[in-house]
């Protein structure tokens, strides 16, 4: 999945549900190969579990950049959760689900996916 | 329970307390590290039934103020003829109508309504030497007063400390990140404030029970219970010394029963009603996993009603076994249901708290 957008690009982390979720997204300079020198643009974290939205509004150069999406889930009221990733707008990444699916109390989950940014 | 099995209950007893320095010896273990998030489950007290104790199966004056869960399972008296079972649902901590964090943390009235369950229990007494059926639901809710004493509430920023926060580490696009090291980070975050609330087992309370039900002599017809209301509260001395916030509580219940039948009528053609107010007082003082315990209610004389059929006044203890398992025990005076003086009456039951079955 690619997103066009113009800087400054505004990140939005949505969540529903009884579960905890703690998110963060990567911005990384998009090249065929990574290695462990390689850092990240900017790290936005979303760790207001009880906030049903955070944004954070970041500049960034034209280019190609890749994000990685990133989340823990871990139950808490309930197990219930849904949330989205927003970049200038457009849904990038979304997820739903319970991740009570044992009948322990507080099950957990990780998800992660990448996307590509076109920064004009 | 009358007075004739005292023996045998204290024989339980006893062996239950010997199982102490078990405990006392796991706590004194260097701290494990958490693998299994299931540790951090706060279990500061017996689950509890409210059908049972607000329509009579429990004899114990005070309606308790506990930690919710999505489904409370009981059994009492196992062996005895005042067999009962019971069972609770919560339905905001469960899948059926889940609540949302962010609503649940929108305030007091919020947090009621997510801790809000409903119960059932059912049990058999003999009552003026006639066996009796019981059947009671109710309704249930209850939240601390302070958000910061919510175990739920504990992803937020509070006076255990500073919001816990996961970290992934770096993760470059395409690889396939190993999170257990980030989560087991969290989680630790998350145990040692739940850990920190935990401690504090006297949380000042709110709760609001309203139940009815039925009761039927063997052979017999089936009369309503009436209904009953009621009130608890529990303050933990906050703001005051030391000994007193961290080790002592005062449990508070107000209760309103209307056309609720007579006991010793039961058994005859006409079943007389009546009504009547209940306030009950308990202190506590002990650990979140043994404490000793006086109450006093004020049950009247005369005619008694199956609310009635309390501790006026009694001495224990509530041990806690293992996680989620607790076992209480009463001594002390109740009305007689002839309603002719008191008798010497005790309490011993065990409670089991399943962590979640959805």
């Amino acid at each position: 999945m690619t997103i066009s957008a113009s800087s400054p690009v505004t990140f939005a982390f949505n969540r529903n549900g009884g579960a905890d979720i703690q998110a963060e997204v990567q911005v990384w300079i998009k090249k065929d190969v990574f290695n462990s020198n390689d850092r990240p643009v900017v790290r936005l974290p979303f760790h207001e579990a009880t906030q049903p939205t955070e944004s954070k509004q970041i500049n960034l150069s034209s280019g190609t950049y890749v994000c990685v999406a990133l989340c823990l889930v871990r139950e808490a009221l309930n197990g219930v959760f849904d949330f989205r990733f927003d970049v200038a707008g457009t849904p990038a990444y979304a997820k739903n689900g319970d991740v009570n699916t044992t009948p322990n109390p507080n099950d957990l989950q990780n998800f992660k996916s990448d996307f590509d940014l076109n920064i004009a | 329970m009358r007075a004739t099995r005292i023996p045998a209950i204290l024989a339980l007893a006893v062996s239950a307390s010997l199982l102490t320095p078990a405990f006392a010896e796991e706590s004194s273990t260097p701290k494990k590290t958490i693998t299994d998030i299931n540790e951090l489950l706060t279990d500061s007290a017996a689950g509890h039934v409210s059908a049972a104790s607000l329509l009579g199966i429990s004899p114990s004056s005070v309606t308790a103020v506990e930690n919710t869960r999505g489904f409370v399972a009981a059994v009492k008296g196992l062996g005895t003829p005042g067999n009962s079972v019971g069972f609770s649902v919560t339905p905001g901590r469960t899948s059926i109508v889940p609540m949302s964090l962010s609503t649940y943390d929108k305030g007091f009235l919020y947090r009621l309504l997510g801790n809000t369950g409903f119960s059932y229990a059912q049990g058999t007494a003999k009552i003026s030497g006639t066996d009796m059926e019981r059947r009671a639901v109710a309704v249930e809710a209850n939240a601390t007063f302070f958000p910061d004493d919510d175990p739920i509430l504990v992803v937020k920023q509070n006076k255990a400390g500073p919001a816990c926060q996961w970290d992934p580490g770096l993760v470059p696009p395409g690889s396939s990140p190993d999170f257990s090291e980030a989560n087991k980070k969290y989680l630790d975050c998350i145990d040692g404030k739940v850990k920190k609330i935990e401690k504090k087992w006297n949380i000042s309370r709110f709760s609001l029970s309203y139940g009815t039900g039925d009761i039927k002599p063997e052979g017999g017809t089936s009369n309503r219970l009436g209904s009953t209301v009621a009130m608890g509260i529990v303050y933990g001395f906050d703001g005051f010394m030391d000994a007193l916030s961290n080790g002592a509580a005062a449990a508070f219940t107000l209760r309103r029963t209307t056309n609720e039948p007579i006991l010793v009528s039961l058994t005859t053609a006409s079943v007389e009603r009546k009504s009547s107010n209940l306030a009950a007082l308990r202190i506590s003082g002990g650990s979140s996993t043994f404490r000793g315990l006086a109450e006093v209610s004020n049950a009247s004389a005369g005619e008694v009603a199956v609310s009635q059929r309390i501790f006026r006044y009694a001495a224990g203890f509530d041990y806690r076994i293992s996680e989620g398992m607790w076992m209480g025990f009463r001594i002390g005076k109740q009305r007689k249901t002839s309603g002719g003086g008191e008798e010497v009456a005790s309490l011993l039951d065990f409670s089991f708290s399943p962590k979640s079955l959805q």
